[in-house]
């Protein structure tokens, strides 16, 4: 750990010294003794991690320093140490910020050292999450998230960073595996709430009967099952981005709660009385056109115009073929790193195959077959015979594959009458003859 | 002779913290005199000056030091003395206690003098 400045203020010298001495038995501890108060305030530019505050000094008493060093120096922590026994004292110092009240007894130094090392714990912790929404912050960097290189791809960058710059909600569309929560994300990380919470909810992964719970939260005894208080994701998204992935998947019941807690940005849980207020960004995404689902009577209209915000439309793959062979390259080298292979490179051969591809999959299905053609291929370059696509109505076509486990071929029968279907698991489900829990348990865990 | 003189003291704790630092431990003991004999200016100028406050206020502040030489008695005439009503009805348990209390600062400086 890096060191740690203490300031000792204590008219006492006896006592100044004593605590000086015991404190710099830890290497780590810089420690400094000033006897009044004004010595302290002339020294606050130095931004000590802490200062150790008699209450009774010579020249003003220990609230009022405890004042200027909150003014001066508001990320110094202040512990009291007083002769001082008074409760009431000790809690206003406490109401004002100071982190900890000690009274000069028999055990004093002692708890002075683990308030210390709990100071210092804490802090080491902060600068640690600061660090990692720092490094979150980076990775999405939507230039470095968001590949490629067509005019397509440029206008959805211009399209993220006037949403970041922004509170606007945002709905994007696009087929399945196009990216969707890859911008969501990137909007976030790069907006103003990045430190805050960024939620997914995925519509299609939750069944029916348990969204609106899941939501909106509930409190204990709400209803049958409901043992204890559970937040839901619009609270646990305060402050923060809620992304409602298949939005265009939301009961038509359950629309209307959604349109109430989006105007009135408030939300009561269920069985609750308590009205919490909420301050976030809400991005919705789907693969459906939700202006024909309103059409249909199957999406609220008023709740379209709410969620519409700003609209970001991701084209399907085929339509940035210029991009194909970028995208490809970078999930082969970001494969090969995570793997620690060597780096590989296509053929032409290899090229061509996957530039005369459909990915009705998109972008998910391309980095599927270049992380196996990566695991197939024999040496540095990548060849034709190496690039499997696993998009096909023909059942033989499945042999042709090379080896999988069960459960591979699982993922892609399933994954192709989910195409075939869009998505609605209660009739895949109907159709292969399995539960439909056991399909939404799949997609929960990202199996398919 | 040693054992004598730590019945009004224990130099246990100051020994612990200075941890074999002669310099500090001699220091202190300086320290703990000069608040000392402070202290008992104080006392003694108080038929004079009638100023219980800082009677009070100087023996508050040596309440934490008294503590680390272990110098029991003084610490509970202390407590005594801070909970007396002074000036008023207090005065009058005041001076014996204060009489104690001087005597007993005045053994302990004097051989904490000779150490």
């Amino acid at each position: 750990m890096s060191s740690f400045s203490i300031f000792i203020v204590e008219d006492d010298k006896f006592y100044g010294e004593y605590l000086k001495h015991y404190l710099s038995s830890n290497p780590d501890y810089e420690i400094s003794h000033f006897l009044t108060g004004k010595e302290l305030i002339a020294n606050l530019h130095k931004k000590p991690d802490v200062v150790t505050l008699d209450y009774a000094l010579p020249d003003m008493n220990g609230a009022m320093v405890l004042k200027k060093i909150r003014q001066f120096s508001p990320e110094s922590q202040v512990v009291i140490v007083s002769g001082q026994q008074d409760v009431s004292t000790a809690l206003d110092l406490l109401k004002d910020g100071a982190y900890d009240y000690i009274v000069k007894e028999q055990d004093s130094r002692a708890r002075l050292w683990n308030v210390l090392i709990r100071i210092r714990e804490t802090r080491a912790l902060k600068n640690q999450v600061e660090m990692l929404q720092e490094e979150v912050g980076r990775k999405y960097d939507f230039e470095k998230t968001i590949i490629g290189n067509s005019q397509a791809i440029r206008t959805i960058y211009s399209l993220i960073e006037k949403a970041s710059n922004t509170n606007i909600n945002v709905s994007v569309t696009g087929e399945t595996g196009t990216g969707k929560e890859v911008v969501a994300k990137a909007i976030h990380y790069n907006s103003a709430r990045r430190k805050k919470p960024f939620i997914a909810v995925n519509m299609s992964a939750i069944p029916k009967e348990l969204l609106e719970s899941e939501l909106f939260g509930y409190e204990k005894g709400a209803f049958t099952g409901a043992d204890t208080r559970k937040t839901g994701r619009f609270e646990e998204a305060n402050e923060g981005t809620l992304f409602l992935d298949e939005i265009g998947d939301m009961d038509i019941s359950l629309q209307a709660k959604l349109l109430r807690v989006i105007q009135e940005r408030e939300l009561v849980r269920i069985g609750g009385k308590e009205t919490i207020q909420l301050d976030l960004r809400l991005i919705v995404a789907t693969h459906r056109d939700l202006k024909e689902e309103a059409a249909k009577g199957k999406f609220r209209e008023d709740l379209y115009y709410r969620l519409l915000g700003l609209p970001v439309h991701l084209p399907p793959l085929r339509e940035r073929t210029n991009d194909i062979l970028i995208l490809a390259k970078h999930f082969a080298d970001m494969f090969c790193k995570e793997n620690k292979l060597h780096q590989v490179v296509f053929s032409s051969e290899a090229s061509d195959k996957l530039l005369r591809y459909s990915y009705p999959g998109n972008i998910r299905e391309l980095k599927a077959i270049i992380d196996l053609a990566v695991v197939m291929s024999n040496g540095k370059v990548l060849m034709p015979e190496d690039i499997v696509y696993s998009h096909t109505s023909r059942p033989s076509d499945f042999l042709n594959f090379g080896e999988m486990t069960l459960e591979e071929h699982k993922r892609i029968i399933i994954n192709s009458y989910l195409d075939k279907y869009q998505n609605d698991i209660p009739l895949v489900a109907k159709k292969l003859g399995v539960g439909k829990s056991t399909l939404y348990r799949k997609k929960q865990n990202d199996e398919i | 002779m040693e054992a004598n003189r730590e019945k009004l003291f224990d130099l246990t704790e100051l020994r612990t913290i200075a941890a074999g630092d002669d310099r500090f431990f001699q220091e202190m003991i300086r320290l703990f005199i000069e608040q000392g004999e402070y202290a008992l200016q104080v006392i003694r100028e108080l038929p004079g000056s009638q100023d219980f406050a800082k009677v009070k206020f100087t023996l508050h502040k040596m309440k934490p030091s008294i503590m680390v030489l272990g110098v029991k008695q003084a610490t509970e005439i202390i407590v005594q003395v801070e909970n007396l009503t002074l000036p008023g009805d207090g005065e009058e348990k005041c001076a014996p206690l204060l009489a104690n209390l001087e005597r007993i600062l005045k053994d302990v400086t004097d051989q904490l003098n000779i150490l």
